[in-house]
């Protein structure tokens, strides 16, 4: 299980957020929702190791997660995406998916001189493990191309498939849907199901209302930083406080 | 104790003239500027050119203005030529450019104008106050520097153009949507931070000599103060500069002989730069330090 | 003529080392390094100051090797975390610091006068073994290039965020990639010290780092082969110029400040017309079939 408890943080003056509490279990798919500036992305930042919280816990199986660390937040089996994604893009499709392996030998500078064989065959590892998932996500006809010549929702799927490169444990997924064409979403909504039956803990930032009501299990709304609401989608699109501060907004805002 | 007061004064004035630019420059395009030295170091030979040359021989009050003004253009022509192509390129590329910009200029004055070093020939007398002398010619950039500084804290704080300059650093995109002529402000930056520069570059040079290479001797001083006011901040350059001169002066005027072994000694003058650097580098562990809690980006 | 052309080569090989260096540090991973003149000082002087206390030469080179990384560590300490305007900045004032430091310690360093090293005799010789050094360079620099470790430099380059939500920790490769790039830069400067005969501060400024910087930017920044080109053009120009100076009877003042600024107006143009360089990074393509 993956959990925020007590989470604040603010900005200078302004208190982004004020005492969050979410909890994400294996095999389910959390949604977070609220309008714009209620901390969602601020909150995934927080989790991911970008942001320091100002109090507040993460855990991830129990464990305690270190505060600040991005790169150790991921080596504990947490994944991200951004909102705009990040990619290496002067570099191919494929080297990108590459750079999402994880432990590689290869990237040790006394394996790489000393041990060309290990090297090697990691390398080859993750190729054939990086060719398949390209194939699943529908990108294997680009794994030539430089990743920043992909399109919006091409480059979304690429993060993705980086982010499976490494096998994590919990996704941390950032408005997955947005500028996304249909087609590409249907598939993505796949992909997380499948996902989530592996077994993953996934939270999922979304403003996509039928994609948060297709795929996820629980629902935590955010406002002003804080959480207002919790439960099923179902459960969520019948509250009333919700409704007047979100839902009450067309949809698709 | 105020003869080491007044060293730091003048120094201090000298660099934060040019250092103001730096601040300018990066707070509005985002990057070093290691170029503007060299616009102090033009500002500096172009003076003593309007001031010498046969025939103009301006006095040096208007040979500096001169300077000032045919510097700021060169600024802005740099600007046209080179930066304003660049908006889009990162900022470490902009600062690489630069240095080419620079090493442009610097080798095209030392080919004008060769290698030995010139010394301007300025009448002024000494002042004697209590223990400590100086000269009218200090005073006198002393009071140019505040002067100028006044001048550009009115202009930035109580004029149109200049609250356009502040809304333009602040927020480029926004300031741009609301209207505010951003290239046109670009350039005035520009020929401000390029004029600012020769002046103090001249006043450097009347105060020492005048010397291509008296670039490498202020640049770390430069940079140091304007690391030290926080790189966009244009009145923190002013407040790094003061700091970095009186850390320089005190440093070596202090007895840390007879403070620690009973006999005395001074850390000795030509120590002076390493102040700058080991400033830089304080305030560098510093502010990694904070900014290791807040995202860099 | 021979002479000559084995001069030329002679002093490209160890240019194009310092321009590898750089490579590796800002071509392929990014890093604004404004003091690379820095290593390759430590590598001369190790050699001029093992020298001058009687040592053979080559406790002055592993000197030099073993400076050089722990220099690089202790300079880019107060610049982690930081943007790379700050890596400039620190990098360009610890070359400045040492500069100054050799100027002021004339008991160790001979102060501006420099020192005297054990020279090689036999030009061929002295070639050899920049060539040499080159070659070793060279293949280090490939291997990392093409290595899932110089992947992961690269996208460090790209963005440093990315790398470190893939789990890494972008210091240790800022670190890493500077150790091995400065001790390629301190042995150029330890061949360079035995082939010149004498290390002085002078030879140390500012302007050679950006005369580095000129090779790597017109070469085509992240291309090991590029950049060794771009080192090539330059250095040619250099001792060219050299030669129409005396040709034409121009001060030799004159030449090297027209041949400064030429230098100066490569780097603005390449920025302005080919930022990629003369012979741009190569795209690593993947070949299925191989696998």
């Amino acid at each position: 299980m993956l959990s925020a408890t007590d989470i604040t943080l603010s900005f200078g003056g302004f208190k982004a957020l004020r005492g969050v509490t979410i909890e994400a279990k294996p095999g389910t798919v959390t949604g977070l929702i609220g309008p714009n500036g209620s901390g969602k992305s601020t909150l995934l930042n927080v989790i991911g190791g970008v942001y320091v919280p100002d109090s507040g816990q993460l855990t991830l199986g129990g464990q305690p997660l270190p505060l600040g660390r991005p790169d150790r937040v991921a080596q504990a089996g947490i994944g991200r995406t951004f909102q705009v994604p990040r990619l290496a893009h002067r570099l191919t499709v494929f080297q990108n998916m590459l750079a999402g392996e994880r432990d590689h030998c290869g990237e040790r500078v006394a394996d790489l001189f000393l041990r060309p064989g290990k090297v090697k065959a990691q390398e080859r590892q993750a190729s054939e493990r990086a060719t398949a998932m390209l194939k699943r996500l529908g990108l294997g006809h680009k794994a030539n191309d430089y990743a920043g010549s992909l399109s919006g929702g091409q480059q979304k799927l690429l993060t993705m498939g980086m982010l499976l490169m490494s096998d994590p444990a919990a996704l941390l997924l950032d408005e997955p849907a947005a500028g996304v064409n249909p087609v590409l979403i249907e598939q993505q909504v796949a992909l997380l199901n499948t996902l989530r039956d592996e077994g993953r803990i996934i939270i999922l930032i979304e403003h996509n209302m039928e994609m948060i009501a297709d795929v996820c299990d629980r629902v935590f709304v955010l406002d002003g930083g804080q959480v207002i609401a919790e439960g099923t989608p179902a459960e969520i699109r019948g509250n009333e406080t919700v409704i007047r501060s979100y839902l009450g907004q067309p949809a698709n805002s | 104790m105020i003869q080491v007061l007044v060293n730091s004064i003048v120094y201090a004035s000298e660099i934060a003239i040019i250092a103001v630019g730096v601040s300018l420059c990066y707070s509005i395009l985002r990057f070093a500027n290691f170029a503007h030295i060299q616009f102090a170091v033009v500002g500096g030979y172009l003076t003593y050119s309007f001031a010498t040359i046969p025939g103009l021989a301006l006095p040096l009050p208007l040979a500096m203005l001169a300077s000032a003004v045919v510097t700021g253009l060169m600024a802005i022509l740099i600007d046209i030529l080179v930066f304003s192509r660049l908006r889009n390129t990162s900022a470490e590329g902009k600062m690489i450019v630069s240095w080419g910009v620079a090493l442009f200029i610097r080798s095209i004055v030392a080919a004008i104008y060769g290698g030995s070093a010139r010394v301007f020939d300025v009448p002024s007398s000494t002042i004697v106050v209590g223990d400590a002398v100086f000269t009218t010619l200090d005073v006198a950039i002393a009071c140019a520097t505040l002067v100028l500084m006044v001048a550009l804290h009115l202009f930035l704080y109580r004029t149109r153009v200049g609250s356009g300059l502040r809304a333009l650093a602040s927020n480029q995109e926004l300031a741009v949507t609301r209207g505010i002529p951003g290239d046109r402000l670009i350039r005035l930056m520009w020929f401000l931070s390029g004029s600012l520069a020769a002046i103090g570059g001249s006043l450097i040079a009347i105060q020492t000599r005048l010397q291509p290479s008296m670039d490498l001797v202020i640049l770390l001083p430069i940079f140091a103060a304007v690391t030290i006011g926080g790189l966009n901040n244009v009145f923190g350059a002013v407040i790094g500069a003061v700091i970095l001169s009186l850390a320089q002066n005190f440093l070596i005027w202090i007895d840390f002989g007879s403070l620690f072994f009973g006999d005395p000694w001074h850390i000795p003058t030509k120590f002076r730069d390493y102040v700058a650097v080991l400033a830089l580098v304080l305030v560098l562990l510093l502010r990694s330090r904070s900014s290791a809690a807040a995202a860099k980006r | 003529m021979l002479d000559f052309a084995i001069y030329s080569i002679t002093i490209i090989a160890v240019w194009s080392v310092l321009a590898l260096s750089l490579n590796i540090q800002f071509g392929m991973t990014g890093l604004v390094n404004f003091g690379q003149i820095l290593p390759f000082a430590l590598g001369s002087y190790a050699a001029g100051i093992s020298a001058s206390l009687g040592y053979p030469w080559w406790i002055g080179a592993l000197a030099g090797l073993i400076a050089a990384p722990l220099i690089a560590l202790l300079v880019i300490m107060p610049a982690q975390r930081l943007a790379q305007d700050y890596w400039a900045l620190i990098t360009l004032g610890a070359a400045e610091i040492f500069r100054l430091t050799v100027l002021n310690a004339p008991a160790l360093t001979g102060g501006a006068d420099g020192l005297v090293v054990p020279r090689f005799i036999d030009p061929t010789l002295a070639m050899s073994v920049a060539l040499a050094v080159l070659a070793v360079t060279f293949l280090l620099a490939q291997r990392i290039s093409s290595s899932p470790y110089g992947r992961m430099l690269r996208v460090l380059r790209e963005d440093e965020i990315l790398a470190s939500t893939l789990g890494r920790s972008p210091i240790r490769y800022q670190a890493s990639v500077s150790v091995i790039a400065w001790m390629m830069a301190a042995a150029a400067g330890v061949t360079y010290a035995h082939i010149t005969g004498y290390v002085a501060p002078s030879s140390f400024t500012v302007t050679e780092t950006f005369i580095i910087w000129t090779a790597v930017i017109l070469g085509g920044p992240g291309r090991n082969i590029g950049v060794i080109f771009g080192a090539a053009i330059i250095q040619l120009l250099g001792v060219s110029s050299r030669f129409v100076a005396q040709w034409i009877d121009l001060p030799p003042d004159l030449i090297a400040n027209l041949r400064l600024a030429s230098f100066g107006l490569v780097l603005v143009l390449m920025f302005l017309y080919r930022p990629q360089g003369l012979i741009p990074e190569a795209k690593q393509v993947h070949d299925a079939e191989r696998n």
